[in-house]
């Protein structure tokens, strides 16, 4: 029996397919290597029942709608590796869903292989939020005399799905050379939940924006092997295109008239275009000195049309040209050398340069939307890194590692005091065995990046950006962990792990983020019959950021717990049952130095399953799941009425996304049957 | 409602087991690599019975399980098998266990790392492992069959079901953050590790895929890679200023929440944005989305009127 139909998620979560991933170039290549395991015809039907509406068990799989849904799963695998080395290996997960899953390969392994996939991918973010705009457009509806918006809002999902198509192969041309092809097409569509509005006028809404996309991508490459050499070169092309146009309308409720509305016209994200050449080699200068390195030359350009919205008239006849013509090119090299001075010792040595040059036909100073001439804030940065790490047997079963690192980063177009930021981190790891049961470690590193430094009495807004993502920094990491083997059926392990990002040099913005984290875990193991896993973790973090009149303390604490456990009912297997509780709840706290009260924000999610199946004949197995998730949360920011002013929050039309607070039960039945 | 749900599901339950009943035939077995087995096992309990007593309860099984895998296929000259077929070993066992199976690939008793990264790497170090060497999971004295299994039926012969569960079995906290609300659904199997990682080693800082962070979220976000008219440096310069990729309590896996995040850079001495987080929790700028619900074009703007990203 395949061990995936021991695993509730198999159950659960249709279209589930291993490890087959999606991503196009820089993904595990195609493999000539034939499937494992046995031949095998599959037909499995499955049947789940959701008790009620709701987008959080299944999010990103469905279904979300109370009710049944029925799919099918067919597996067939054929091969004769003693004859020859082809197979083919026909997958279908999840037919009749909405997330189903077609994998079709063939090959001959050590020859070629090909394979095509289709999946569709759901992300559900809310069912039934309302607005009032009329059916899926975001037209607002023809008042009467005596009507109000707010009695003609409709209900909307907010949902998208990305629908997949890939084709994929590899070639051997001889034992030292494969070249491999990747074609991938991806169509997004649905809608997000956006926001448009103006602090100064104090109006604003939200709204359902569409989204209707397309992601084109093509990797090539080209392997050579030997034991002495590896080296690989590939072509990699992503284009991004909008399949309706770069922008939409939608008419404004916060209108004077509303039978006359404004029409606002937003952006989409532009198209774009990624073009990347690299290659890659390791080489093994002795048994003891390896040297590996990479280069890889790319540029991303876009030249969309900027959307001609007329209010900004003033800014577009300012404009060099209707697009942007603008390209970020891209060079990265990196080489890394290995040497083994002995048994005991290795050096290692890193470089890695990193270059980014931006043009753009409007370039700075463009007018604004108030007037006011501004950068547009291109980016270019060049950074070189490098870093050499000792790796050092010590007495007894222990191992050191010792390092340093240094980086700096140049930028354009900067301030001053932010152009350039340099790092410099030193760290450690002592690993050590006591006997064959216990094993320890110990991690630690220390770091200083000098930026720019942001000190109080700023005149003026922009030098308030102060970045912190590029201000001085000290960074602190310290872990500790250790493994026993208490028994020969239970190993037992902890970790603690502490972070600290300490901006000593900050007045302004953030200044400090510090975490904790304790995890234990426990695998039980009494039998070829039974086993248990257990795992806890309890992380908290506390965020301090400094304002001009006031000081913000953000302090968080999560805690999650799992325990699962299966076994065979019967010795041979034929009958087999799990379980597996997750309890997770979080706290946040915020607090203002103003007095400001914020109440906690919780989440709180406890989540219990039950699976078993059974071999009831050499070629029929029955299978059993249940899932029952209770999730709630407690959040000041949602929750509110959609109409504009309700509870104060200023003449805002929000779609209502809601405070979750719902327990949700699945079942999900099937039989599987090979023939 | 209870009780309706329950008949549902039992309904269902009776329905599916009721068309089980529909369906016999004989069963299949896979004949000939059960006999193989037979015959390697007498073979390999002459050559090493103490160690084959020792290490294998169900050294058949065991057999079988290779015989059912790449590593079997007589006809690919690359495989045990083939060197077996082409007469380089006698028994295509021996290939990985030595001649006179000199080890079954116990780290610590019968082999080392070392040994065991040596033997498979003879023939897989291109590829993906093609930066092995000088990596973090080498450097963690990390071999092979840590993560892989060769008597396996697993796709990639990993010793575990699924990624996120032999990943996270070293990589504690990661197990914790893919069960918060906001997550890259990989425990729903929508996504795996190695869609981002490259656990066999890369030049790129934490095994990314990509060249850098941001190129390995443009493959499956690609309308965020502009470039744009109006860019929003810390967009550019990596997307974990903001996000947490790998799970977060707070929605869209950013590290803190608007405004909140926002004012780790955005201060000002006059109105708007003005100071932390006001004196009002149910301010525009802080409930819905927060800052988003008005700045949604938060990565970018290629509008005449989105120099404050809010078109």
């Amino acid at each position: 029996m395949s061990p995936k139909h021991n695993r509730v998620s198999k159950l659960l979560f249709l279209g589930v397919a291993g490890s087959v991933t999606s991503v196009v170039w820089a993904a595990t290549p195609p493999s000539t290597a034939i499937t494992p395991g046995p031949e095998k015809s599959e037909v499995e039907v499955q049947t789940l029942y959701l008790n009620k509406d709701s987008v959080r068990p299944n999010r990103y799989t469905g279904p979300v709608k109370e009710g049944e849904e029925l799919s099918v799963d067919v597996e067939i695998i054929q091969k004769n590796e003693k004859k020859d080395n082809r197979f083919t290996h026909l997958q279908v997960q999840g037919a009749g869903t909405n997330h189903p899953y077609l994998r079709a390969r063939v090959g001959e392994q050590g020859n070629y292989s090909a394979q095509v996939e289709y999946r569709e991918r759901p992300k559900y973010q809310y069912l039934d939020l309302q607005a009032p705009f009329a059916g899926n457009s975001l037209l607002l509806p023809q008042l009467q005399s005596g009507e109000q918006l707010a009695d003609h809002t409709d209900s909307f999902d907010i949902m998208h799905k990305r629908a997949i198509t890939r084709l994929s192969g590899q070639k051997v041309i001889d034992p030292r050379w494969r070249m491999n092809l990747v074609v991938n097409r991806e169509d997004k569509t649905g809608s997000d939940l956006q926001g448009f509005g103006s602090w100064f006028n104090r109006t604003g809404f939200q709204m359902p924006s569409p989204i209707n996309q397309r992601t084109d991508q093509i990797g090539v490459s080209l392997e050579y092997f030997t034991p002495k050499m590896q080296g690989r070169i590939g072509y990699n092309l992503s284009q991004f295109r909008q399949l309706d146009n770069n922008y939409f309308f939608v008419q404004d409720p916060n209108s004077l008239n509303i039978n006359a509305p404004d029409t606002k016209m937003l952006s989409l994200a532009p198209e774009n275009n990624f073009y990347q050449a690299n290659a890659s080699m390791a080489y093994s200068i002795s048994n003891a000195t390896k040297i590996s390195t990479e280069l890889d030359v790319a540029r991303a350009e876009q030249d969309d049309e900027i959307v001609h919205d007329i209010t900004f008239n003033d800014v577009l006849a300012a404009l060099n040209g209707n697009s942007l013509n603008a390209t970020l090119d891209t060079t990265r090299f990196g080489v890394r050398a290995t040497h083994r001075l002995n048994q005991g010792i290795m050096l290692r040595a890193n470089y890695r340069f990193d270059d980014r040059d931006s043009q753009r036909r409007q370039y700075n100073n463009l007018k604004s939307e108030f007037g006011k001439l501004r950068d547009t804030r291109s980016h270019d940065y060049t950074r070189h890194s490098a870093d050499l790490d000792a790796n050092v047997s010590l007495f007894g079963n222990s191992n050191l590692l010792v390092g340093a690192k240094v980086a700096k980063i140049d930028r354009n177009k900067e301030l001053s005091d932010r152009s350039n930021t340099e790092e410099a981190t030193a760290h450690f790891r002592l690993r050590s065995r006591w006997g064959s049961q216990l094993s320890t470690g110990i991690k630690g590193s220390y770091g200083q990046r000098t930026g720019s430094t942001y000190e109080d009495n700023i005149t003026s807004n922009n030098e308030a950006l102060r970045k912190y993502h590029l201000a001085s920094v000290n960074r602190s990491q310290a872990v500790l962990n250790a493994t026993w083997n208490a028994l020969d059926s239970l190993a037992l392990g902890v970790e603690v792990t502490w972070k600290e990002d300490d901006y000593t040099k900050s007045e302004l913005g953030l200044t400090n983020d510090q975490r904790m984290a304790t995890t234990i875990t426990a695998d039980y193991f009494p039998s070829n019959r039974l086993s248990g896993t257990l795992f806890a973790t309890l992380e908290s973090g506390t965020r301090k950021q400094a304002g001009i009149t006031e000081q913000l303390k953000h302090d968080m604490s999560t805690y999650t717990f799992g325990l699962s456990g299966k076994g065979k009912v019967t010795a041979d297997g034929r009958w087999n049952l799990g379980s597996d509780i997750i309890v997770m709840t979080s706290d946040i706290d915020i607090k203002a130095s103003s007095g400001a009260n914020y109440s906690t924000l919780k989440s709180n999610l406890k989540e219990l399953s039950l699976y078993g199946d059974w071999l009831a004949k050499e070629n029929l197995t029955l299978k059993l799941a249940y899932l029952v998730q209770d999730y709630k949360e407690a959040d000041w920011a949602l929750g509110y009425a959609i109409t504009p002013n309700a509870n104060n929050t200023g003449n805002y039309w929000l779609m209502g996304a809601p405070v979750y607070d719902e327990t949700v039960q699945i079942v999900v039945g099937s039989l599987a049957y090979r023939f | 409602m209870q009780s309706n749900f329950w008949s549902k599901a039992l309904s269902h339950f009776l329905l599916t087991g009721l068309a089980a009943l529909l369906f016999f035939s004989s069963p299949t077995i896979a004949a000939d690599a059960e006999k193989i087995a037979e015959d390697i096992e007498q073979e390999l309990r002459l050559v090493q019975p103490l160690l084959s007593d020792k290490h294998e309860a169900d050294l058949r099984a065991h057999i079988s399980l290779m015989y059912e895998s790449p590593h079997a296929v007589e006809s690919d000259p690359r495989t045990p098998a083939g060197f077996a077929k082409d007469g380089k070993v006698t028994m295509m066992c021996f290939a990985c266990h030595g001649t006179n199976f000199e080890h079954f690939f116990k780290l610590g008793e019968d082999v080392t790392s070392n040994t065991v990264n040596s033997t498979c790497m003879g023939c897989h170090a291109g590829g993906d492992r093609m930066h092995w060497s000088g990596g973090p999971h080498e450097l963690g004295n990390m071999a092979c069959i840590d993560c892989h299994r060769m008597h396996n039926k697993n796709e990639r012969l990993l010793r575990t079901t699924t990624q996120l569960e032999l990943c996270t079995s070293c990589h504690l906290e990661r197990r914790s953050d893919f069960n918060r609300p906001y997550h890259h659904p990989v425990k729903e199997g929508q996504l795996v590790c190695t869609e981002c990682h490259n656990p066999h080693g890369t030049l790129t800082p934490t095994l990314l895929r990509g060249s850098d962070v941001n190129e390995t979220c443009y493959q499956c976000h690609a309308e965020k890679r502009g470039p744009f008219m109006w860019e929003h440096e810390p967009v550019r310069e990596a997307c974990i200023n903001c996000h947490n990729p790998h799970g977060s309590v707070n929605p869209a896996m950013l590290n803190s929440r608007p405004a909140q995040l926002c004012q780790s850079c955005h201060l000002t001495d006059n109105a708007h944005p003005a100071d932390l987080m006001g004196n009002k929790p149910n301010e525009i700028m802080q409930v819905g989305k927060g800052c988003v619900n008005c700045h949604s074009q938060v990565h970018g703007s290629n509008h005449p009127g989105g120099s404050f990203f809010r078109q």
